[in-house]
């Protein structure tokens, strides 16, 4: 599905220079549940954000399904980027002034849907993720693991086929952390290809397998045993 | 405690330096032209407090029957021969004096001057406290008497002590000087009242008027400026004094006149007399001074509660630290309104630092002497202080401590719709107002330019035009004169005339159709002029023909006649019934006889002319008649042919010289009377165009802080736009619109509004600006404020909608 070859990223600023990503080579396949781990300020979020076509590298290439994402243009990359990607951020991002129904109608106001259509997808994807109930409710009066499945909705409602979490339990407790692992496995088993950031190494054993960054760079890739089936 | 709370108040205001500049200065343009705008409004209507008991000096004006065509519905002045009647029939009166202004050719020893005089009744020294140089309250009590202000007596004599000395008057009636006073204060109505006009050093006694002019015929006379002054003995009610004046009037007065002219008598207090000329074409300009003033006082406060509100979503996270930390709800309002307060009062220091400069400025343009007397105007200042800056606080600060206290530490207030429903009309009022005041500034502007180009009907450039024509020996060498101008190749024609176009004049006489039909008469306005007015303004003569020295039957000589030849215009013709002015040639009309024992008086029409407003161009268009008559005409016009060398002014005043040796010439162009009229609706026009500007300008500073505001708040919500798909076109266009529903709202009800007032103005004109112009400029208006709102916001709108998302998301 993607893949970055001699990737990195310079951060240039006023003094020093930050090497966030060093000569990075990695390839995911459609399908695959793959967590990122790694020590804070190591480049993992960098990393997600170049996935996600919100940044761009600054040396090497990245290869989105056919397309080289360096010769896209803007506009080009804010299609491909709201057809085929979905976002969860460890601070949920709604918008507070929205309801919880209309955070999620959002993600698809910018594609050529229907408004009936939307009410209705809007409405199936709540019932998924059991948030239904909620559904006028403003993201101020919601528990911190209701706000996450608001967002979790959100970055599928469009069908997309790759979710990028950024340590997507990071500010919740362990129970809701579990409840949003589940509904992420589950929408890896629909066909979802997932890429989360997490540091909890329970959270990441749910993905096929693990890369883990050091400084920049891919340490370690290993393949869940339990998932070994898959690999094949 | 509240030294504490202005301690925030400076840091808040030092921590925010964009937003304090932009509230501080916002509000100190509010509260300078508030101010000065009262202050001017008050300086204007509280004029004459000099004199020793003005509070009992009043003049007497009259309101206008409906039946009167003369545009207007009251007047400062009334029939001078009502004076003595009042005096006798209201005893309350102490003192009474008539005054009525004419021009002359006064001469001392030396020299010649033309001046205008005012002659007035002995009393007028009685009822107004001068202050004597020399000689006393009594020096009109000589008839001969003269009395001189201090810059006329210099002017004349260079000195002041002049008591004794010889004025002659068209060198044939002999005054002496019986008191120097000091110059008339400039704020009274007698140095800044507009009808009254030219600055009058010459005061002379009424009953010498009667001598030197013969004026007893005419105290039926209403010119402007020609007061009725009133002493009371002690004060009285107003609508008692009115009561009496019109039991007066009602008994002189011939039924007739009060029907059809001067339908009552009103007296106002001298104070009123220096405003009283917008009463009486009812222009309400020194009102709308004060309410223009209070319009941008509100946009600033709107401004100000707009950003402040803003503001302060940013600070619900300071405010729940207090709150958890136990300050009480007043005490959180005490301390935002402190910090309203603070800016209030820094504002209003910057402001009256302005004023210091404006007054002096204003002072030195407009000969006026405004003073800034801050003990009187303390009260005003710290009230205006305290309420502007509890107006302006008190919402911000409510919506702010409102806020529940865990949503407060969170930092996500509950910013509902409600918050934003408010800002957006805050907007609109502002934009509103912009938007009305633009419309009108335009419709001035174009109605100006409007009445400049009719102006162009007469050949302003190429007539010059004498004055001060009216005297005996000027009025019997006038033909001498005409034929040595005439003599002169480049002068094409000579006009001998009662008015000259754009000079107001109301002449007007009662006519009918038919013989003897009482009924059906109306007013016409007329004047008298020769055969030379026609050529002379290039007036065209539609059908029949100009008046003509080989027809002895078109001028007329003398009354006993009965008859006379008369051009008419369309109007007049169209009233008078005749179907084409082909037909009203050869045809006649009637005026009632004026006296008892008179016939009938008949007018034979010999030619029709366009229905050009002679009267000026800011009056409406009226029924006219010209009447080639012997007369003491005030004017002669001199058509001077195109491409003249310059030198024909000069060799005008050659034949002048030649012709009257004894009377200096007074000429002027006719673009030059045009341009002193014409300049006081560009003054006002100027002035409007002024405020209208401030307001514009801070309605825009104010979008352009909030939208500023709103971009940075909203960064993280562009952010997740975008991330969802949203490019930058979709984005600024979300933000424009949401500022752009305010300023629709706001054209929708200020085009109606900015249409009604500028019909009311427009009025005035007898030559107005089309309605298929009138409102394409109001929506003009509303467009170049939305356009400029766009580019202010679209601004703010791109830079946002251009950051990457990323840091906004992960760093919030
Ligand atoms: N916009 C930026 N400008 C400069 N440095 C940045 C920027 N974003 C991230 N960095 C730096 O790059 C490194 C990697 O950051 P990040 O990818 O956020 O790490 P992680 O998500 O693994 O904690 C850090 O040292 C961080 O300080
Ligand atoms: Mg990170």
């Amino acid at each position: 599905m993607l893949k970055l070859h001699n990737l990195s990223k310079i951060y240039q600023t006023d003094e020093v220079e930050t090497v966030a990503l060093n000569n990075v080579n990695i390839e995911i396949e459609r399908g695959e549940f793959v967590s990122i781990m790694g020590p804070s300020g190591c480049g993992k979020s960098t990393l997600l954000n170049i996935i996600g076509m919100l940044d761009s590298p600054s040396e090497g290439h990245y290869y989105f399904a056919d397309h080289d994402v360096a010769r896209l243009k803007e506009k080009q990359l804010s299609d491909i980027r709201k057809q085929n990607i979905g976002f969860i951020f460890q601070n949920f991002n709604l918008i507070d002034e929205l309801s919880v129904q209309d955070n999620i109608e959002l993600a698809l106001l910018y594609h050529d849907i229907k408004a009936s259509e939307r009410k209705e997808r809007v409405a199936a994807v709540m019932d998924k993720v059991g948030i239904a109930h909620r559904a006028k409710h403003m993201p101020s009066q919601l528990s911190g693991g209701q706000q996450q499945r608001v967002a979790v909705a959100r970055a599928v409602v469009g069908d997309q086929a790759l979710i990028l979490a950024d340590e997507p339990t990071g500010n919740l407790d362990s129970a809701h952390g579990q409840e949003v692992m589940e509904m992420l496995q589950s929408l890896n088993e629909e066909g979802t290809t997932i890429i989360m950031v997490t540091h909890s190494p329970s959270h990441a054993d749910y993905a096929h397998r693990t890369i883990n960054l050091f400084d920049g760079q891919v340490v370690t890739e290993n393949v869940h045993v339990a998932d070994l089936a898959y690999a094949n | 405690m509240f030294q504490n709370y202005i301690k925030i108040a400076l840091r808040a205001l030092i921590a925010n330096k964009l937003y304090a500049l932009i509230n501080v200065l916002g509000l100190a343009i509010g509260l300078t032209i508030f101010l000065f705008g009262g202050m001017l409004a008050n300086y204007e209507k509280d004029h004459d407090t000099v004199w020793q008991d003005n509070d009992l000096i009043y003049y007497v004006g009259s309101t206008m029957s409906p039946n009167a065509t003369i545009g207007i519905k009251q007047m400062d002045t009334t029939y001078s021969a009502l004076g003595p009647l009042i005096k006798e029939g209201v005893p309350e009166v102490e003192y009474m004096a008539r005054t009525i202004r004419r021009e002359y050719l006064v001469s001392t020893d030396d020299n010649n001057f033309n001046e205008p005089v005012r002659f007035a009744d002995a009393d007028l020294l009685r009822i107004f406290s001068f202050d004597y140089i020399e000689g006393d309250a009594t020096a009109l009590d000589d008839p001969e008497g003269a009395v001189l202000t201090r810059e006329q007596a210099i002017k004349m004599f260079g000195r002041t002590d002049v008591r004794g000395e010889v004025l002659e008057l068209n060198h044939e009636h002999q005054f002496r000087v019986q008191a120097v006073i000091e110059n008339l204060p400039l704020d009274s109505h007698f140095r800044s009242n507009m009808i009254l006009g030219e600055d009058f050093g010459i005061y002379m006694p009424l009953k010498a008027l009667e001598q030197v002019a013969g004026w007893e015929a005419n105290y039926y006379n209403t010119s402007g400026g020609n007061y009725v002054y009133l002493k009371l003995r002690a004060p009285m009610p107003l609508a008692e004094l009115n009561n009496k004046l019109n039991t007066v009037h009602l008994a002189n007065t011939p039924q007739e006149q009060i029907d059809n002219f001067m339908a009552g008598l009103y007296a106002k207090n001298i104070k009123q007399a220096n405003a009283g000329i917008w009463d009486m074409i009812g222009m309400p300009v020194i009102e709308s001074i004060q309410i223009l003033g209070l319009l941008v006082l509100i946009i600033a406060i709107v401004n100000y509660t707009n950003l402040a509100t803003a503001q302060s979503l940013g600070r619900t996270r300071e405010v729940g630290i207090r709150k958890a930390l136990g300050a009480s709800r007043g005490q959180l309002m005490s301390q935002f309104l402190t910090e309203s307060l603070t800016i209030t009062a820094i504002s209003m220091i910057i402001a009256l630092a302005l004023i210091e400069v404006i007054v002096p400025m204003f002072n030195d343009a407009m000969g006026k002497v405004m003073t800034v007397d801050y003990i009187s105007l303390l009260p005003t200042l710290l009230l205006s202080t305290i309420l502007v800056g509890l107006v302006s606080g008190a919402y911000p600060s409510y919506l702010i401590t409102k806020t529940n206290t865990i949503y407060a530490l969170k930092g996500t207030s509950v910013k509902g719709s409600k918050g934003s429903f408010i800002r957006s009309m805050m907007i609109g009022v502002q934009f509103m107002l912009s938007i009305f005041m633009l419309g009108m500034v335009l419709i001035m502007y174009f109605q100006n330019d409007k009445v400049k180009d009719s102006s162009l009907i007469f050949p302003k450039d190429e007539v010059l035009v004498l004055r001060e024509m009216n005297k005996q020996a000027i009025v019997d060498r006038q033909e001498i004169l005409r034929n040595e101008l005439l003599n002169h190749p480049h002068i094409s024609a000579v006009s001998f005339a009662t008015q000259v176009p754009f000079e107001q004049s109301n002449s007007s006489t009662s006519i009918s159709r038919n013989e003897g039909e009482e009924q059906a008469k109306f007013q016409t306005n007329r004047m008298f002029t020769d055969d030379g007015f026609i050529p002379t303004f290039d007036i065209q003569v539609l059908a029949g023909e100009n008046f003509s020295r080989d027809n002895s039957s078109h001028y007329q000589s003398d009354l006993e006649a009965r008859s006379a030849s008369v051009l008419i215009n369309e109007l007049l013709r169209e009233q008078l019934g005749f179907a084409s002015n082909e037909e009203a040639i050869g045809q006649s009309y009637y005026a009632m006889p004026n006296e008892e024992g008179l016939e009938t008086f008949r007018y034979d029409i010999i030619g029709v002319i366009e229905t050009q407003n002679i009267l000026g161009l800011h009056n409406q268009v009226r029924p006219f008649m010209l009447q080639w008559r012997e007369f003491d005409h005030y004017f002669g016009s001199i058509r001077i042919a195109q491409g003249a060398p310059a030198s024909v002014v000069s060799d005008i005043e050659t034949i002048w010289q030649r012709v009257n040796p004894d009377y200096p010439i007074e000429h002027q162009f006719l673009s030059d009377i045009f341009d002193g009229i014409y300049n006081v609706f560009r003054t006002m026009n100027g002035v409007l165009a002024g405020f209208a500007g401030v307001a514009l300008t801070l309605a825009l500073i104010g979008l352009f802080g909030l939208a500023a505001y709103m971009a940075r708040t909203r960064t993280k919500e562009i952010g997740i736009r975008k991330v969802l798909g949203a490019n930058e076109a979709q984005l600024v266009k979300m933000m424009l619109w949401q500022f752009s529903k305010p300023v629709m709202w706001a054209i929708l009800i200020a085009i109606p509004l900015a249409y009604l007032a500028s019909g009311a103005y427009l009025n005035f004109f007898a030559d107005r600006i089309e309605f298929s112009l009138q409102v394409p400029l109001i929506i003009i208006g509303g467009v170049t404020a939305v356009a400029l709102s766009w580019s202010v916001i679209a601004l703010h709108a791109l830079k946002v909608a251009r950051s990457n998302p990323v840091r906004a998301l992960h760093y919030e």
